[in-house]
């Protein structure tokens, strides 16, 4: 994953997020949990971070899966 | 020892079930409260249970999974969060103190209840439940099985008639979790109250609910939720919200190992062999003299407990002559369903309860009779 382009993904709830992560591990993109950075008010204070070029999939794939994140972040 | 006083809590688990909690205890690790990883395994392990809790009671979103310490603070965030002045309830006259005091503080707060009378045997009539709905009735909350007469509620009726009426429909099933079917979609169950150390086969501390999408509740306990923290207020937030404070993660983990025995075993095993087990020992107890079993006479209508009166002893006599001079553990008393035994007439003596598990055989049944005559003189 390069370093200058990282998308946060935030959800609800720890809950959402460790839903989304389980699904994501069954597929291809690369991911990691990492802490919201602190500017972002919204969601549990754990985010998904993937790689800016995945995000439509990543994006598509988690509204398919009615999991869509509260807020995409980059940083 | 022979224990019998799985209605109080089930006893052995499955190996899994000690094997999860003893690993996950050393793990350490607390949900929700940060990124590190230890964090984050406490947090897959909560989600995980809520997830087998939705494959065995067919919870379409585990998001509405609340873990409790047990059925009882369950019952209380329902009853008390879903309750306001005005409303009425309808309830049976088998129902443990964790539903009947609950409501009878709500009183005090406006809150109507109605008692619909069970039979002596403890059968529920759906069409007497309906004659009770007043136009103020919220919420039809019953126990799916009797803690003490053991008799199984009609909950498919009973879900029938609160959605004919607009109603609530509250399940309590301390004592059917993991060995009757339930499926809150199909059963129209809106709450479903379980305990995670009996029929689910999981530790003591551990308990939860469901709630049905759109059913607004206010928790009982406010404070830390590892979830918007900048807030003042709980969030509303499911289900982190309802779940103030540091869960019992290596308990609920080993609930969550304890669920996985059940769907791997399956429930209709699990069922047959309570049957088989309850067909010996009330056959067992029938040829016995003097014994009065209470509830229903065919095994098929109750679940895996039955409870007994005697001509010529106390049922604390013979509960303590088995547990002292046979190694046999049972449980004389109220039961804390005082209702359950108005209806069965034993509210100033109680009665001796026999309650079955998996793990038992019919070696088990056999020993606990004979030992049964011996203490009566039969």
């Amino acid at each position: 994953m390069e370093e200058q382009s990282k998308i946060v993904l935030i959800f609800t709830s720890v809950h959402v997020t460790m839903k989304a992560e389980k699904i994501l591990k069954t597929l291809k993109w690369a991911f990691l949990l990492v802490p919201v950075p602190p500017f972002v008010n919204e969601g549990c204070g754990i985010g998904i971070q993937i790689a800016s070029g995945d995000l439509p999939e990543v994006q598509a794939y988690l509204q398919k899966n009615e999991i869509p994140p509260i807020r995409v972040v980059m940083i | 020892m022979l224990y019998f006083d799985n209605a109080a809590t089930s006893w052995p688990k499955p190996e899994v079930v000690y094997e999860t909690h003893n690993r996950v205890f050393r793990q350490g690790g607390n949900a929700g409260r940060g990124v590190n990883q230890s964090s984050l395994r406490a947090g897959r392990l909560l989600f995980e249970t809520r997830e087998a809790l939705c494959r065995l009671f067919g919870i379409p979103d585990s998001e509405r999974v609340v873990f409790t310490q047990n059925v009882t603070e369950a019952l209380n965030v329902g009853l008390q969060g879903l309750l306001q002045s005005g409303d009425h309830v309808l309830t049976s006259s088998v129902e443990h103190n964790a539903v009947v005091r609950p409501l009878e503080y709500l009183r005090e707060r406006g809150v109507s209840y109605t008692v619909v009378p069970c039979s002596r045997e403890g059968i529920l009539d759906p069409a007497d439940v309906e004659s009770y709905i007043q136009p103020n009735t919220k919420l039809l909350c019953f126990t799916h099985a009797s803690n003490v007469l053991g008799s199984i509620l009609p909950i498919i009726e009973l879900g029938q008639v609160a959605k004919r009426h607009q109603c609530l429909f509250m399940v309590d099933a301390a004592q059917s979790g993991g060995v009757l079917p339930i499926q809150v979609e199909e059963q129209q169950i809106d709450f479903l109250a379980f305990t995670g150390h009996k029929g689910l086969m999981g530790p003591q501390g551990v308990g939860g609910f469901y709630a049905k999408p759109g059913i607004e509740l206010h928790s009982l306990i406010y404070g830390g939720t590892g979830i918007h923290s900048q807030e003042l207020k709980q969030p509303g937030i499911w289900p982190e919200g309802m779940e103030s404070g540091t869960r019992n993660i290596p308990g609920i983990a080993a609930l969550g190992a304890g669920i996985e025995f059940i769907l791997d075993e399956g429930l209709e095993k699990i069922r047959q062999h309570e049957v088989n087990l309850m067909t010996m020992l009330l056959a067992g107890l029938r040829k016995l003299p003097e014994v009065r079993i209470l509830g229903p006479q065919n095994p098929n209508r109750r679940v895996g407990l039955v409870s007994c009166m005697f001509d010529r002893h106390s049922p604390e006599a013979v509960s303590l002559e088995l547990d002292r001079r046979y190694d046999i553990v049972t449980r004389a008393g109220l039961h804390c369903a005082p209702l359950a035994h108005k209806t069965a007439g034993t509210l100033k003596t109680g009665a001796l309860r026999f309650s079955l598990s998996y793990f038992q055989t019919e070696e088990d049944i056999q020993s606990l009779l004979a030992a049964l005559a011996s203490v009566i003189g039969g």
